[in-house]
């Protein structure tokens, strides 16, 4: 699919970067609209449900390449050292990215969203 | 975390001096196991349990260190350099206070904080953690004394040539004499 | 095989093209070997001088009231020495090393741009000596090494100081970025033959890694270092809460890199050890490729989590969940590299000497930082901990340990390598144990102050507080651990001095620098080596002499040129000759353009920063003289048989890449500053703003058309030699008319920039896109003039092209840039409310 195999090695935690700051910014410009100056710890549902949707979409966002990846090298094999590598390397980097992703971004599921 | 990180350091920084002088002790696992064991086995389980268990100490705290109660003594701090100037709201005659906190023992306080000029940062060490005055933000605290008492009070976030002296105390008052320290002519210290 | 004469009459003639000239010429230097340890030198002078401020800061903290120092001096000693250590210290120092070892790593004569590897220096060593100079003349900046505002703005820093740090640093940095390029370009096309990504030495992997690292995470302090310049002396209120700014602004730009930073220093020394270890261990290094795949998850990681330095700001729960939790995932691909190197050595038979036993303190102290820095990244920790001395114990395991204690391993490693003489063993360890020793007494204590309470940067605490004996001995153990670091450099001078000569490759290591002779000659090696195994596993010792008797790829030098090979990026395969510049002082002139560009703002005598500007570039201009080919070369023999343009001729060559990255680590920046501004609308106080803005459509627009026919023209030119000329005069044209548009922008329709921080944004922002549709005319005048004097043909088509890519990337800042104030004021007006 890609030429260069550098891209796929790194392309699993772009996908990762691309949703932290997502969520970041879905939660900060979140809680501009619920009004300034911010009240402490108040509960926003919408704000959780639409937070908790842009999570789902990062599990697969990152799943579903990454299992495709895996079904991809799995079918062929290669005798090539070099392409064996890279494909090791993006093998494990994905499986990196795959962890960090539920991982980061669980807190959105019950951590209060805005205020001190 | 103390508990855990001195057998994690004992761990590593034996493994290493075992392993320079009998290497052969390590040579039954192969490389792939070391790492996956060491690199991943180790410390996910430790990290994972750590980082969750901070979330919900983190929401604890946030909200002073007990359940939410509805009727919160709500306090104004502001940080000019380099000093702190509290004011009560709630209290009658709006009465504020410089360089000495005054608090109801036994009830949670929520602190709001914001500064005049540049950051300062509010921290009772004994009391709760530390939130910062940043200019045109008003950050909130929550904390709570059990009993009566003096605890110090310190800004921690660097602000010019005063840091170092900028400090104040909480007095924390049983509930009847809370008002009376506050009371006119009692203001400021 | 040659006779033996001619590998002597080969070395000649190498030294005469590649060697630097004695006298006043050594200034013209470019070579890698001079300039990575000119570098090197530089900054353990610098690191002197932060470790003599170190101790004016301890022996204040050694008592309760000192006297010793009042509040304003303290405040410029620690500023000053966390930023020597950060900026001039650690960063330079890896990077000349890597400068140092990457061509011999990766068997070749030098790096891709020699001269911009000079011009770094000369910015590196001008900017750095600002610095001190401001020092010594008592106006250091004294706001801490990451310069909160509003603290080091003008309403609360009026004096000179801030601004010695912002344009100081800034300049500084110039070095890191061209570095990062350098390094980037040189790890992926200047490897040896054969090389491909799975044999390339384990060090150039953590390069390629940090110097990609560099590229991203400098740009954000840049930017942030001009926002706040930029506030400070034209009074734009990017950071002035009462205009719209916001102070967290700044410590966002400044912990996106600050984070990463940390990383940036760690991994080098981290490649060092994953490079000397295995030497010790005698067995190649344990998984390789997990290794290489922890590297590349850590690099991201380490992008997500700068808000750890910012918990207690006020940012919700759920935000900092986010931080926290990476934070607490970085901890398991350095945990991998350590069990690595566990692995690597219980597979080997060890042998225990001094590089070793600086590992063993890596391991001591790096394990100590590491923990306590997965407790800090504990969000209701570091509420407690934050800014306390237990803050300043941990950074100081952690910079110390994955960085210092692994430099000295690395320093008793290469030593040999540089000198060309061994270690005399007596001193070095002891020098280590006092080090490791005084260290551990240091900053243990500063755990225990903290968690008692002690806020850092305090220059006098209470009597009553508990904390003078703990203090007491603190300083106690850093004037033992200075007198260890006075032994280490007295006894690197005695290895210069009496150090044994050896014959070659000390260590017995498997890796490419050993095989050639020590010192090194400057071009390294007399003939390119092919390699057909992991670039850590080779023998030099046979390596070494096939290539010094000429046997190896590109050995005899053609017309008094310098030529390089470059490879694919991934399978190694030989693709073009590189023909690098000569000597000159050109990198020289430019960096002291780009020190009188710095000066004249630092010293406010603006009329002269626009001259100084154009000098710049004028002079950078220059620079392309050097490597043109006025006619087309056609393939070159190399050795072997084989045929291979050069690179003029080529695709693909290094500075087209250089190109590549450039735009990167500028678009970085662009991004960081349209996120700026819709960071300010989220967060700042104050808005919206009073004045709306009155932008009309049309003008936007038609910038918008103008720079697409810059782009599109730019392209073609490059496809329709060789009548580009009329292609390239109307990019040039619609290049100058889209700047204009932009400046008229600015100027006239964006309300007063100085009332409000949307429309300072909005300024900045038009002015940044008229700046690169400047550059994007000059590119094309300059494509013009190559036309004109035979440079380019056909075949030689590579300056259009690197050119076209610049037309079409400022097109698209154009016309983002157009957009950008309808955005910012929708947004605004819609919470208006
Ligand atoms: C030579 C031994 C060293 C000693 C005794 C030492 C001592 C100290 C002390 C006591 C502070 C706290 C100042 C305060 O908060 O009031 C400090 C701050 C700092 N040190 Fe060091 N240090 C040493 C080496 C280093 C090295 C090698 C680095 C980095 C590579 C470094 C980086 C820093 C930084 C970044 C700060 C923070 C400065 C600030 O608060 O603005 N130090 N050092
Ligand atoms: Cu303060
Ligand atoms: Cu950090």
């Amino acid at each position: 699919m890609m030429r260069n195999p550098i891209i796929t090695i790194i392309s699993g935690f772009v996908l990762w970067s691309l949703f932290f700051l997502l969520l970041y910014a879905v939660q900060a410009t979140g809680c501009h609209f619920a009004g300034r100056p911010l009240v402490a710890l108040e509960r926003y549902p919408i704000l959780r449900v639409i937070l908790i949707i842009a999570f789902l979409l990062s599990l697969l966002a990152v799943l579903i390449p990454f299992l495709l990846l895996r079904r991809r090298y799995t079918a062929s094999r290669s005798d090539n050292e070099t392409v064996d590598f890279t494909r090791e390397v993006a093998g494990y980097v994905w499986i990196a990215a795959a962890v960090a992703t539920p991982f980061c971004f669980a807190g959105v599921m019950w951590l209060s969203l805005c205020g001190t | 975390m103390l508990a855990a990180s001195v057998p994690l350091f004992l761990l590593v920084v034996g493994l290493f001096l075992l392993l320079v002088y009998k290497p052969q002790l390590g040579r039954r696992l192969s490389p792939r196991t070391w790492i996956l064991a060491g690199g991943l086995g180790l410390p996910i389980p430790i990290l994972a349990a750590l980082t969750f268990y901070a979330f919900w100490q983190g929401e604890y705290l946030l909200r002073g260190g007990s359940e939410l109660p509805a009727d919160l003594v709500r306090i104004e701090a502001t940080g000019t350099r380099w000093q702190w100037v509290f004011r009560y709201p709630e209290v009658e005659g709006n009465p504020s206070t410089v360089g000495v906190l005054h608090i109801p023992a036994g009830r949670t306080i929520e602190v709001a904080v914001e500064s005049d000029d540049v950051i300062h940062s509010f921290w009772v060490p004994r009391l709760a953690g530390k939130i910062d005055a940043v200019p045109g933000h008003t950050n909130f605290l929550r904390l709570r004394a059990d009993r009566p008492g003096r605890y110090g009070g310190q800004c921690s976030e660097y602000c010019g040539v005063g840091h170092a002296g900028m400090d104040f105390e909480v007095r924390a008052h049983a509930a009847e004499d809370y008002l009376n320290a506050l009371g006119p002519g009692e203001q400021t210290p | 095989m040659k006779p033996e004469t001619s590998a002597i009459e080969l070395h000649r003639a190498l030294e005469e093209i590649w060697g630097t000239k004695p006298g006043l010429t050594r200034l013209a230097a470019v070579n890698h070997n001079v300039v990575g340890r000119r570098f090197m030198l530089t900054s353990l002078i610098f690191f002197a001088v932060g470790g003599l401020l170190a101790m004016l800061i301890r022996t204040q903290l050694a008592s309760s009231e000192s006297v010793f120092m009042d509040a304003e001096e303290y405040a410029q000693v620690f500023t000053m020495h966390g930023s020597i250590m950060m900026f001039l210290f650690a960063i330079p120092f890896f990077e000349g090393l890597a400068i140092y070892l990457l061509p011999k790593l990766l068997g070749t004569r030098d790096l891709a741009f020699p001269r911009l590897s000079a011009y770094g220096f000369w910015c590196y060593l001008f900017g750095g000596s600002l610095l001190l100079a401001a020092l010594v003349a008592g106006v250091a900046p004294n706001s801490g090494w990451f310069m909160y505002t509003p603290l080091s703005s003008n309403t609360y820093s009026p004096g000179i100081n801030s601004d010695v740090w912002l344009l100081g640093v800034t300049f500084v940095e110039i070095s890191a970025l061209s570095a990062a390029i350098e390094i980037m370009v040189t790890i992926l096309k200047l490897r040896a033959s054969g090389m491909s990504l799975d044999k390339m030495p384990i060090f150039a992997w953590y390069m390629l890694v940090v110097a990609t690292m560099m590229l991203i995470g400098f740009p954000p302090l840049i930017l942030g270092s001009v926002l706040l310049e930029v506030e400070r002396a034209f009074d734009l209120p990017f950071f002035d809460p009462t205009r719209g700014g916001d102070p967290l602004l700044w410590q966002h730009l400044f912990w996106l890199f600050g984070h990463p930073e940390v990383y940036i220093i760690f991994l080098p020394a981290a490649g060092a050890i994953s490079t000397i270890l295995p030497v010790f261990a005698g067995a190649p290094l344990a998984g390789y490729r997990i290794i290489i795949a922890a590297l590349v998850s850590m690099a991201f990681l380490s992008f997500g989590l700068w808000v750890h330095h910012m918990y207690t700001v006020g940012i919700p729960h759920v935000a900092l969940s986010f931080f926290s939790a990476a934070s607490a995932l970085v901890a398991i691909p350095t945990a991998i590299q350590i069990f690595a190197w566990l692995a690597t050595i219980s597979h080997g038979k060890p042998r225990f000497s001094i590089p070793m036993l600086h590992i063993f303190g890596f391991f001591f102290v790096f394990v100590i930082g590491g923990l306590t820095g997965v407790m800090l990244a504990m969000v209701p920790f570091d509420w407690q901990a934050h800014d306390t001395h237990f803050v300043v114990a941990h950074l100081h395991y952690v910079l110390v340990g994955g960085f210092v204690f692994p430099m000295l391993a690395a320093a008793y490693y290469w030593l040999p390598h540089i000198s060309g003489r061994q270690p005399v063993q007596h001193l070095s360890s002891a020098a280590f144990w006092m080090i490791f020793v005084g260290f551990n007494v240091t900053f243990f204590m500063m755990h225990l102050t903290g968690l008692r309470g002690m806020p850092r940067r305090v220059f006098e605490y209470p009597p009553e507080s508990g904390w003078e004996t703990l203090n007491f001995i603190s300083s106690a153990g850093g004037f033992v651990m200075t007198m260890g670091f006075a032994l280490v450099a007295l006894d690197f001078i005695l290895i210069f001095r009496f150090g044994r000569p050896f014959h070659r490759n000390p260590w017995s290591a498997g890796t490419l620098e050993w095989a050639m002779a020590t010192p090194p000659p400057s071009y390294n090696f007399a003939s390119l080596p092919t390699i057909d195994r992991r670039a850590d596993m080779l023998d030099p010792n046979a390596i070494g002499p096939h290539l010094a008797a000429g046997n190896g790829l590109l050995a005899w030098p053609r017309g008094g040129r310098m030529e390089l090979l470059a490879i694919d990026m991934v399978s190694g395969a030989p693709e073009h000759v590189v023909r690098l510049p000569r000597q000159t002082f050109l990198p020289l002139w430019t960096a002291i353009a780009t020190g009188c560009f710095f000066l004249s703002l630092l010293f406010k005598v603006y009329w002269a920063t626009p001259v100084a500007f154009v000098a710049v570039i004028a002079l950078f201009l220059l620079w392309c003289g050097d490597t043109a080919e006025s006619k087309d070369v056609g393939r070159l023999p190399i050795g072997n048989g084989q045929e291979l343009p050069t690179h003029i001729e080529a695709d693909r060559p290094p500075s087209w890449w250089a190109m590549v990255f450039a735009i990167t680590a500028d678009a970085t920046a662009y991004i960081s500053l349209l996120f700026g501004g819709l960071f300010l609308w989220i967060s700042a106080p104050n808005w919206p703003p009073q004045d709306a803005h009155e932008i009309g459509l049309s003008l936007p627009a038609l910038a918008a058309v103008t720079s697409t026919v810059a782009a599109v023209a730019g392209w073609r030119a490059a496809a329709s030699l060789p009548s580009s000329t009329g292609l390239l005069s109307l990019a040039s044209l619609t290049h100058l008319a889209t700047a204009g548009i932009m400046l008229w922008l600015a100027l006239t329709s964006v309300p007063n920039p100085h009332a409000h921080a949307a429309a300072a944004t909005v300024f900045v922002v038009l002015c940044y896109a008229a700046l690169h549709s400047l550059m994007g005319a000059v590119f094309a005048g300059y494509g013009i003039w190559r036309i004109r004097s035979g440079f380019v043909s056909h075949a030689r088509s590579l300056d259009l092209r690197i050119g076209a890519m610049w037309h079409g990337y400022s097109a698209l800042i154009a016309i983002t840039a157009a957009g950008f104030p309808f955005l910012l004021s929708a947004l605004a007006s819609e919470i208006s409310r």
